[in-house]
């Protein structure tokens, strides 16, 4: 089977991709949950010796020249909170489980994912969406990427070509590369990993364009977050552009751009921290 | 000696950097007064807090001349990546991190 593929085509062949960490399931059913404390979080890590490495690991970057070291879960959710060691977790579970070899930049798609998720969270903050949702979205948005990468690496190695040589978007590049974009492909892998409704959306309507707004409050908050980390410059690609930007996505939630940029230098600082956390 | 004021996560400041902005709790109480030199135990603190981002004093080790140079690419950088057609938007979030970008410089 060749390019160009029907998006059929592409899910039939998603065991190309690991499947989706069961912690990350495991985490969202609790999100909401207002019972979800320190204990659950810790047993839900704590059967993950990986995670559990590196989850005390961001921890350590993060209490570096304070006191002692975080030897445990538990002691790291005391030093961090739970939401951020919850995020960890769920960064990390995603990026030790996807790789991809070169041409693909999978440190690059992390970095900007993690740009995008802490955007998404600003924004959903802002718009009084859930940030945890908007968290596992904007990390997961362009893992159809990876899927499209991982079933033909020659078709989409040309499609980063394009991109490239012709600056134009990576999705228009797929299309015409693949026959299907990784915002397509990112939501219907999630609605077959089972992620809620709500983040498949998210991700298959992230790239807006004149011609189509995304249809929900959460894809507005994905796409707009997916534009900010770009004009941010999070990750700083050398051929980053800020791409198509919806006017309804951004009234939607209620943002003015110059009051809205109050909360540019805490982007760029929890970025930074991140980083260094992860490891990226 | 003239100082600037950079904004930084916690995590990339030393001991000893001084605050250039009061570091206030949830509840608009001043947790650490504007000057204070901080040492490790109160960086701790503001991990512990979760405090994002604190802005503190750096020296001023650049002249005019580089200020100005660094205040052109970063305006050269912003044009670059919002190169293209946009939408109004758009146009409105270039502006506020043209803005942004230009006084981080100086």
């Amino acid at each position: 089977m060749s390019a160009p593929y029907t998006l059929d085509q592409v899910l039939a062949r998603a065991d190309h991709l690991p499947a989706l960490p069961q912690m990350i399931l495991r985490i969202m059913e609790t999100l909401g949950d207002e019972g979800s404390n320190s204990d659950m979080l810790a047993d839900q890590i704590g059967g993950d010796p990986s995670i559990v490495a590196r989850v005390l690991a961001a921890a350590n970057a993060s209490a570096m020249g304070t006191a002692g070291r975080v030897h445990s879960v538990r002691q790291a959710i005391l030093l961090l909170g739970v939401g951020r060691v919850r995020d960890i977790t769920m960064a990390t579970a995603v990026i030790d489980r996807f790789a991809a070899e070169p041409p693909f930049d999978a440190q690059r798609l992390w970095q900007h994912s993690i740009g995008v998720a802490i955007c998404a969270q600003e924004i959903a903050q802002h718009a009084g969406l859930d940030v945890d949702t908007a968290y596992i979205a904007g990390l997961l948005h362009d893992i159809g990427q990876l899927l499209l990468f991982g079933i033909d690496s020659s078709a989409y190695s040309h499609a980063l070509q394009v991109m490239n040589e012709r600056d134009v978007e990576i999705s228009e590049a797929e299309r015409e590369c693949l026959g299907v974009d990784h915002a397509q492909v990112g939501g219907a892998l999630a609605r077959l990993w089972k992620l809620p409704e709500v983040v498949a959306e998210a991700i298959t309507t992230h790239h807006a364009s004149a011609e189509s707004d995304p249809e929900t409050e959460m894809g507005d908050a994905i796409h707009v977050a997916e534009i900010l980390s770009h004009a941010l410059d999070l990750g700083a690609a050398d051929g980053n552009r800020v791409p198509y930007l919806s006017d309804i996505s951004v009234a939607r939630m209620g943002i003015e751009w110059p009051r809205f940029a109050e909360k540019f230098p805490r982007i760029e600082a929890r970025f930074d921290r991140v980083r260094i956390e992860l490891g990226l | 000696m003239t100082e600037r004021t950079v904004c930084r996560s916690p995590l990339l400041i030393s001991p000893g950097m001084r605050l250039a902005r009061p570091v206030l709790r949830a509840d608009g109480e001043v947790l650490l007064a504007i000057g204070t030199e901080l040492d490790r135990e109160q960086l701790q603190q503001l991990l512990k807090r979760h405090v994002d981002f604190v802005y503190v004093q750096q020296e001023e080790t650049r002249d005019a001349g580089a200020i100005e140079e660094e205040a052109a690419a970063a305006t050269a950088r912003v044009e670059r990546i919002f190169r293209g057609p946009g939408s109004e938007s758009r146009e409105e979030l270039r502006a506020a991190v043209m803005t942004y970008r230009r006084e981080e410089v100086v």
